[in-house]
């Protein structure tokens, strides 16, 4: 049941006027049932999963405050021996199901030239949509419980709601239980300005996804697809797939943000302008910042962060990231992503002191037009790191990059238009937003209300009429 | 306490906003037309712009364009054309309703259009070829507008294919010749928004959904009709084939007459044979063509199809006309057909391939 989709839109429309008329212990009843029946309308079998993620951290959960509450020389190791089952359960389910084949698939051909034929081993898996996003938010409830962050709940139907609350089920954003968990036990209140703002964000992020990054697939797909494509063309390709990912994916947190806010829940900000960001590191923590700071609080940090010397700092960013990029599928495409993001991190780190001691001229517009181009240069490279993203194999990398630095091929400017036509009303709102602030479509605040109506009018003829047919999200797959 | 006059000031800045909302999204289809199109922003802007009535009865009107379907001078679709036959040139007329004119294909993969372009690629400068097709004209208003306006293009061949479904009307198509004299009607000016809207809504809704609600309309108009006419047909109508034949033989005699050859092609539609190889999107067509034809059921309107390409092949033979059986050519599969029985580009090419190969091996004879 895609965001996007008559299917949902009734979905919501009977949720949300179920919800407003029960009392909170029956409002989270109805949702869990929603958020199953949400999740079982894609594979109705992929629900084992999750009740099997909800006993186990339901339980570890309890154990490990009982363990702290009971203390003693045994504490540590009854806690640690919690963790380890709601880890091996996480680690394992998603171990299984996400990178089985690819480890397997990996080995495989790596024995081949030995003249070992192991494909045998790979299995018929499908992927569970959203595996990755709900396995890693109970992982940090565990590990929060573990670190005396948090104390777990005894509501076990209130827990299961927390895994698998509807709207950030399949793709995020990924919550902490500390964030979340109040919310859902506390009662929520209808706020009429809360409402409107969980509306906006539902229109705004159709409007990306649906206006932005499904025009933008057709064309992203022709390009990628080309057996030769010219320099210019990969080029126009890798730029409309920059918007084309980042559209799918904040708007699909935009809907889901939108429609948890229309419930009375507030789920964290997940992209903040990523493509404004001067430097790597700026840009991870804009862009999706619950996985980002998922892997900081409880990968990063853990392995020592940057307190152990420039050596261990610059290890533990590199695996922090190829274990990032492996997150988001079971490929070496995504691993190279991962390196790559890994190695400009690291470059940053190495040459930010260089990098501070350019001196731009005082005056402001040399300031501005310093970060323009800091701004500029980050967003190739993020471009670039897009194309590993993309391709489809490491030849196809190969292929396009040599393409690019031959400067092969015609310039042909008509491959612009889809960019200008679909990818700058995105740039010329979302600067207009950044500018006036987020509090309307137009960013002008405080807008008339006719402004306002108008504003939305040209959104939404945009949206129902030039908008793709139903496509999925890239992110489910992760 | 709130006072009535606060009340209906805020119901009526509500009116307001809900009007300028809808006005702006209608002022952002018409600029999107003349953008898009090059269409008026003022005006009426609508498939009918496509169609007229004059001395020539009901036809393409000369010079029309509407968003992608352009009409040249002449009333073909396609390209401009002289009326003087280029010399050593055959010029080849293609006539038929809306699948001939051509719908959801893609602009020139129409099947005349198609059909030039593989005449062309096998022997360049030999043939041109004329789309006249015109949707929803009928066999007798060919017959008139051959007469009065096709024949001055000299064809030397002519290709029709048939479209049987007007047979099937309340009233049938007759040979009362219907025309209007002076400056074509102006036609009214008309909600952009409304048809952008609808065709908006039926490419979101689910197939399931969308295949109830025409089978409801279907059964509805049915029964409506019944109620107003009197009548439904319960058996495929015998007369209304004899109908369709006789009206064929008469427009074959007069292409024949005027000195062109012609090429015949029986109907083809999307449904499988078994019925349990229909899809759902079969199946929500089916009930849209029904509603078409309310006098009908599933099985006339199948069992005509298959009467009348019956009468084609028979009148092929009695008048010594070929017919290339596209029934059969074309897969019944939705990669093939758009609707029930319009075209997508990989059916017209296919009926474009054959008429081609058609074309090529009498020439080479």
């Amino acid at each position: 049941m895609w965001f996007n989709s008559f299917d949902f839109a009734v979905f919501f429309c009977i949720v949300l006027g179920l919800y407003w008329v029960l009392s909170h212990r029956w409002q989270n009843l109805m949702l869990l049932a929603a958020s199953y029946f949400f999740y079982g309308y894609w594979d109705w079998r992929f629900l084992s999963l999750i009740y099997l993620s909800t006993v186990v951290d339901y339980i570890a959960g309890l154990e490990m405050q009982k363990a702290i509450d009971a203390g003693g020389p045994n504490e540590q190791r009854r806690k640690r021996l919690w963790l380890v089952v709601s880890m091996v359960k996480s680690l394992g389910i998603l171990g299984f199901f996400k990178y089985y084949n690819f480890f397997t698939g990996s080995l495989a051909g790596a024995l081949a030239p030995l003249g070992i034929n192991a494909s045998a081993l790979r299995l018929d898996i499908v992927l569970p949509v959203g595996i990755s996003f709900y396995t890693f938010q109970t992982m940090s409830y565990t590990i929060d419980i573990f670190r005396g962050a948090m104390k777990p709940t005894k509501r076990f139907f209130d827990f299961a709601l927390f895994v698998s609350l509807f709207p950030q089920l399949v793709a995020g954003p990924i919550e902490r239980a500390k964030n979340l968990l109040p919310q859902i036990l506390g009662k929520r209140r209808f706020d009429r300005g809360q409402f409107g703002g969980g509306i906006h964000l539902i229109f705004w992020g159709l409007f990306e996804k649906v206006y932005v990054a499904d025009n933008l697939a057709a064309f992203v797909e022709k390009i990628f697809d080309s057996p030769d494509p010219s320099a210019f063309a990969v080029l126009c390709g890798v730029w409309a797939f920059a918007f084309q990912i980042y559209c799918d994916f904040a708007g699909y947190s935009d809907i889901a943000r939108g429609c948890a806010k229309c419930m009375g829940f507030e789920l964290r900000l997940n992209f903040n302008v990523p493509y404004v960001a001067a430097n790597p590191r700026e840009f991870w923590s804009r862009w999706h910042i619950s996985l980002s700071t998922w892997l900081r609080d409880y990968l990063y940090i853990p392995l020592g962060g940057n307190r152990k010397g420039s050596g261990r700092t610059y290890r533990n960013l590199t695996l922090t990231m190829l274990l990032g990029g492996l997150w988001h599928g079971a490929a070496w495409t995504f691993v190279l992503w991962g390196a790559y993001h890994g190695a400009l991190l690291m470059l940053h780190r190495l040459f930010e002191p260089a990098l501070k001691r350019i001196r731009w001229p005082r005056s402001l517009g040399m300031a501005a037009l310093g970060r323009v181009v800091r701004i500029l240069i980050m967003f190739h490279l993020i471009c670039l790191g897009w194309l590993f993203f993309r391709a489809d194999s490491l030849g196809h990398i190969y292929l396009m990059l040599e393409n690019v630095i031959g400067l092969r091929g015609p310039v042909d400017l008509g491959l612009l238009r889809p960019l200008l036509l679909y990818a700058l009303p995105l740039v010329l709102a979302e600067t207009a937003q950044r500018v006036f602030g987020r509090s309307s479509v137009l960013g002008v605040r405080p807008a008339p209300a006719w402004v306002k109506c108008i504003g939305y009018a040209v959104l939404a003829y945009l949206l129902v009429y030039y908008g793709a047919s139903a496509a999925s999200f890239i992110y489910f797959q992760f | 306490m709130v006072s009535i006059g606060a009340i209906i000031w805020k119901a009526a800045r509500w009116v307001g906003l809900a009007v300028l909302f809808v006005v702006t999204l209608e002022v952002c289809a018409r600029i999107d037309d003349w953008l898009t199109w090059g269409a008026p922003p003022w005006g009426h802007y609508s498939h009918a712009l496509l169609l007229t009535i004059d001395e020539l009865g009901p036809h393409c009107r000369f010079g029309a364009r509407f968003e992608r379907w352009r009409v040249n001078s002449h009333g073909f679709r396609g390209p401009e054309t002289t009326m003087q036959k280029p010399e050593k040139v055959t010029r080849i007329i293609v006539i038929g309703a809306s699948e001939t004119f051509g719908l959801y294909e893609s602009p020139e993969k129409e099947f005349p259009a198609q059909l030039g372009q593989m005449l062309e690629l096998a022997e360049p400068g030999r043939y041109e070829v004329l789309n006249a097709g015109c949707a929803g004209m009928t066999q007798p208003r060919f017959i008139h507008y051959y007469r009065v306006w096709l024949t001055k293009f000299k064809p030397d061949i002519v290709i029709y294919y048939p479209t049987p479904a007007s047979y099937l009307w309340t009233i049938p198509p007759t040979t009362d010749l219907v025309t209007r004299k002076g400056p074509p009607a102006r036609l009214p000016e008309t909600i952009r928004l409304k048809r952008k809207t609808k065709t908006a809504l039926l490419g979101f809704l689910p197939v399931a959904l969308k295949r109830h609600g025409r089978e409801l309309r279907a059964r509805r108009r049915h029964r409506k009709h019944l109620r107003k006419v009197g009548w439904v047909w319960e058996e495929t109508p015998p007369e209304r084939i004899a109908l369709f034949e006789e009206h064929l033989t008469a427009l074959v005699e007069e292409i024949t007459g005027s000195g062109a050859r012609m090429i015949l092609g029986t109907h083809a539609h999307r449904f499988p044979e078994k019925r349990d190889a229909w899809t759902a999107t079969d199946e929500t067509l089916m009930a849209a063509w029904r509603r078409h034809h309310p006098a009908t059921t599933e099985r006339i309107l199948l069992e005509m199809e298959d009467g009348t390409n019956e009468a084609v092949r028979r009148l092929g033979g009695r008048l010594g006309v070929p017919v290339i059986d596209l029934a059969a050519d074309v897969p019944r599969k939705g990669t093939h057909f758009a609707d029930f029985s319009h075209f997508t580009d990989r059916g017209a090419e296919i009926v474009a391939r054959k008429i081609a190969q058609k074309i090529l091996a009498d020439g080479a004879r």
